[in-house]
């Protein structure tokens, strides 16, 4: 990135002088881009946020800011807007004094501050919401006007800590679009923090996805969903099956020949898999497995042979899980015009994927565990 | 519960009651007593004493006293007690609870023990036998009363709002003024007026420290019952019940408006 408006440079954190939560972070925000800082809880997100803000100081490294080190800069006078999830409203402020409160600390003359509040205001579409109190607000409009808040004095960069968590899925769907379009009208620089991989996919640019104060991978969304660049990512972006299999070779093309329990051999395209690793881990999206009501040796030596488990009807597909040789379940995702009545819990299916769509990693052990502990979290 | 039991549980509370309130019930009325003895019920009404009471140069003095002592204390505990209860609020300072209890021990300390300690305190620097003297006595009184009222009111305060403040430019005294302080101002009310209170009607201490020049009510009142038998000290009485129960009435409907205001903290 040849100017960008935030950079991490090798930020290390840790709380009482024992617990690491971040050992090493170095990332950029580009001008007007959306970042979304996205991870499990304690993967340290939630502190890189408020280093940038101000409320926490790293150990070590540089937070630079317009290529200004902000290290040391108190909070409020680093001019950036912070939207939290508890929404903190000041609650003896009506909506109107608490969207004026930025300008009004800064001074500024009484009229530019009703014209601001009024245009902020309607832009969170809260026009007439003005002599209201937070507390007589729903949830929605009470974020609404911390967006409004911290929107109003113009900031380059706005940090958002999970501002949508304490809403229901629908505000949160509408919320999300509102975001969207602020962040497109305003052109203002956002970087976002979330648990919700669905929220991050839909409003990013770019997704950096944190997991024990690392950043994983750092990419566009699609980037992150079709090329994850280890099983933590694979898991933790959009839904994935996971297959643990025996590295036979790669082929001319690089493709990576794996044996599944069962003796099925299936192509994928290895990432990370050192030349004499056996045991890999195969990474396939439930969309990208197709699914046939016939035994498997009928179809080539390309095709897995599964029991049905369950099948689930959801309205706009169905979802199938089948059980393997090795007793491992994987999940298939099928259009609902494909629903098969024959697909009753024990019916003998073959799965099949392409290569292009199957990811080998490393089954390195620790990974493996790391993983497990992450999705409990 | 029987009706013998409920009758029972309903007679003790109000024998209860009636044993709390049965000093005003004797004082009030003889306030307004036309007669010049402590004779009960009084031969008839009048407001002579409260008249006495309001001519007599001494109760006059004694009253003025009141106030300057109680007003300068309770403005000294507010301030010192606000600022002991945010900073222990706000620091992690590991033997905060030991602190706490340095600073409200003179709420448990017997008055006659401080009441000593000051005067051999005061003394030497002259402190003692003048308002300062008393003021900063009964200030140390009262601000354990505002540390436990304002700490109590913290601990309901969302901290994102300090953030949030920080956060829309307002540097820590401005965030304090338009944040904090008004969030935390029915504690702080509560605590001034039982730190009021307290300078109100302490006697140990005035007794101690206090020369001719610092009468107060209490004081006045104790002399004169030694002195004179005079219903001017029951209309004297009476006045300071009615200060006190205005003052708690006031702390009470305070506090009724800020929640009704802020139920603030996170859902």
């Amino acid at each position: 990135m040849s100017d960008p408006l935030v950079r991490f440079d090798r930020v290390a954190k840790s709380y009482d002088r024992g617990t690491v939560v971040i050992p090493d972070l170095s990332f950029e925000v580009g001008r007007g881009e959306f970042l979304t800082l996205l991870g499990p809880s304690g993967s340290g997100k939630t502190t890189t946020l408020m280093m940038l803000a101000g409320f926490e100081a790293p150990d070590h490294g540089r937070i630079l800011l317009e290529g200004r080190n902000i290290i040391g800069v108190p909070a409020h006078k680093r001019n950036i807007g912070v939207v939290f999830q508890s929404y903190a409203l000041f609650p003896h402020l009506t909506v109107a004094q608490n969207v004026a409160f930025p300008l009004s600390v800064r001074g500024r003359p009484r009229a530019e501050i009703a014209e601001r509040v009024r245009s902020a205001l309607a832009m969170v579409r809260l026009e007439g919401f003005d002599d209201r109190r937070p507390n007589q607000l729903s949830g929605g409009q009470q974020q609404r006007v911390a967006l409004a808040r911290a929107l109003v004095f113009e900031p380059k960069l706005v940090l958002m800590d999970e501002p949508l968590g304490a809403l229901d899925k629908q505000l949160r769907a509408e919320l999300q679009a509102e975001i969207r379009r602020l962040h497109r009208e305003l052109g203002v620089t956002v970087v976002y923090v979330t648990h919700d991989q669905e929220e991050a996919l839909a409003l990013s640019d770019r997704i950096a996805v944190f997991n024990e104060g690392r950043i994983r991978q750092i990419g566009p969304p699609q980037e992150l969903y079709d090329h994850p660049c280890d099983p933590f990512v694979a898991g933790f972006i959009g839904e994935n099956n996971r297959v643990e299999g025996e590295a036979l070779g790669r082929d001319e093309d690089g493709w990576l020949a794996v044996r599944l329990a069962g003796g099925a051999v299936m192509k994928a395209a290895p990432v990370d898999v050192p030349p004499g690793a056996r045991r890999v881990l195969l990474s396939v999206r439930p969309e990208r497995i197709a699914l046939a009501h016939a035994e498997a040796e009928h179809l080539g030596a390309d095709a897995l042979s599964a029991t049905v488990v369950e099948t689930m009807f959801l309205g706009d597909h169905v979802r199938v899980r089948a059980r393997l040789a090795d007793d491992c379940v994987v999940t298939v995702k099928r259009p609902a015009f494909a629903n098969d009545p024959r697909l009753r819990p024990g019916a003998r299916v073959a799965l099949a994927w392409s290569a292009e769509h199957a990811i080998a990693f490393p089954a390195d052990q620790t990974i493996a565990g790391r993983l497990h502990a992450a999705e409990r979290a | 519960m029987s009706a013998i039991g409920r009758l029972l549980w309903v007679v003790l509370a109000a024998a209860t009651a009636l044993f709390l309130v049965a000093p005003l019930l004797v004082v009030v009325p003889l306030s307004f007593s036309s007669g010049s003895f402590l004779e009960f019920p009084p031969p008839g009404l009048s407001l002579r004493w409260y008249k006495a009471l309001w001519q007599s140069p001494f109760w006059r003095q004694a009253g003025l006293n009141t106030l300057i002592i109680g007003a300068a204390a309770t403005a000294i505990a507010s301030l010192l007690g606000t600022s002991a209860a945010i900073g222990l609020w706000l620091a992690p300072l590991p033997c905060r609870r030991a602190i706490l209890g340095l600073i409200l021990s003179p709420m448990i300390m017997p008055v006659i023990i401080t009441a000593v300690a000051l005067t051999f305190a005061f003394a030497p620097i002259g402190l003692a036998g003048s308002h300062w003297g008393l003021i900063l006595a009964h200030a140390a009184l009262g601000a354990p009363f505002v540390v436990v009222t304002v700490f109590a009111t913290l601990s309901g305060f969302d901290r994102a709002l300090l953030r949030a403040a920080s956060a829309c430019g307002a540097g820590p005294i401005t965030a304090f003024r338009r944040v904090l302080l008004p969030l935390i101002l029915p504690g702080v009310v509560s605590g001034a007026v039982l730190a009021f209170a307290t300078s109100l009607d302490e006697t140990v201490i005035v007794l101690f420290l206090g020369g001719p020049e610092q009468r107060t009510l209490p004081r006045q009142m104790f002399a004169g019952l030694k002195d004179t038998i005079e219903l001017t000290i029951l209309a004297a009485a009476t006045v300071l019940i009615a200060a006190s129960t205005l003052l708690l009435v006031a702390a009470r409907l305070l506090a009724a408006r800020s929640a009704r205001l802020a139920p603030a903290a996170p859902r």
